[in-house]
């Protein structure tokens, strides 16, 4: 009897153990970005604008990885650290060619094929810079959950507050990873060569 | 009961306590990033040392650009700028404006950065005054570091 009774509390404590490891490893039921961003929906094939002014479309991209970063030719400092940092990144990596950068304007207002062509020359490596109408880019920001607002700064001029996090693609146009603005360079890189091996 | 000549003793010696003492600011690594044709703005950066007491960073102007102090952060991966009204420098302290961080705003350049020019920028504290110094201009792809 009393053998019988011992048997039943163990029973029980396994069952509140096992309840407590479940709740401790279950998904929590509020995502956070980075798990959002990881889902099978994300991203999607686009059309936008080249700097030549011709059509530029993700069929382009395949057959090499590439990281994706949305900015504006006017950014003071964010755009130009990140995309300086990710040229750096890439010759770490193995080289101007180990992928492509695309960087994609959120300010289609002000950045035409042009600006977009000029400015990515600026940074000594190959950066393949996209633009489109405002509702291709548009589009293009919801396909990839970016976010763009611009914030004026008095004399009729503006700057945009916008999602730098960098997305990264294998040579399949499958999204792999994110870079985080803020991120060390070590974790970077680590995600980089995966990109690039995958 | 405290007698008189002590109290005017005490009261002495607190009228005497030595004002704060002064900032001893030095300013170096100053540069700012070139831009190419079309490019309205860009941003410089230096680091601040402070040898002497507290002091503060109201503004930051030049000749070749609508300057202002700005600071970046990140707000779940969103990049924000916001003007800053004044920088603190602390006493014996130590202020750097980096990529990524607090920095000096350039828009509506008058001309555009070529790298190995200079920009003059005016710095002006609260108790140093008026600092003039030079801004190295450094090709787009410096500080690639956040």
């Amino acid at each position: 009897m009393r053998q019988a009774r011992l048997i039943i509390w163990a029973l029980c404590a396994v069952v509140i153990v096992a309840i407590g490891v479940f709740l401790v490893t279950s998904p929590k039921s509020k995502p956070t970005t980075s798990q959002m961003i990881t889902s099978a929906s994300f991203g999607g094939p686009f059309t936008l604008v080249g700097s030549d002014g011709q059509p530029f479309g993700t069929e382009q991209l395949k057959g090499k990885p590439y990281v994706l970063f949305f900015g504006f030719t006017h950014c003071p400092d964010t755009c130009p650290t990140t995309l300086a940092r990710l040229v750096k990144l890439r010759r770490d990596v193995g080289g101007d060619g180990a992928f492509n950068i695309v960087f994609v304007t959120v300010d289609p207002e002000r950045d035409g094929p042009k600006e977009m062509g000029t400015y990515s020359k600026a940074f000594g490596a190959p950066i393949i810079g996209l633009t489109g109408s405002p509702a291709q880019i548009d589009q293009v920001k919801k396909e990839f959950g970016i976010f763009s607002q611009k914030v004026p700064t008095g004399g009729g001029d503006y700057t945009v507050d916008h999602t730098a996090t960098v997305l990264l693609f294998d040579r399949n146009g499958k999204f792999v990873a994110t870079i985080a603005p803020d991120e060390q360079d070590q974790p970077a890189i680590d995600k980089l060569k995966r990109m690039v091996t995958a | 009961m405290m007698k008189p000549a002590l109290l005017f003793a005490v009261l002495m010696l607190a009228s005497c306590k030595p004002a704060s003492a002064p900032p001893a600011i030095s300013v170096d690594g100053v540069w700012a990033r070139a831009t190419v044709s079309g490019q309205s703005g860009s941003a410089a950066y230096f680091t601040i040392r402070n040898a002497g007491g507290e002091d503060k960073l109201l503004t930051v102007s030049s000749p070749g650009a609508d300057a202002s102090l700005h600071s970046t952060t990140m707000d779940n991966g969103v990049m924000r700028m916001r003007p800053l009204e004044a920088l603190d420098i602390p006493a014996k302290g130590t202020v750097e404006l980096k990529p990524g961080g607090t920095h000096v705003m350039l828009m509506g350049l008058r001309q555009p950065l070529q790298a190995g020019a200079a920009l003059e920028l005016d710095l002006k504290f609260q108790k140093t005054g008026e600092r003039k110094v030079m801004a190295e201009v450094r090709p787009a792809s410096s500080g690639a570091g956040m």
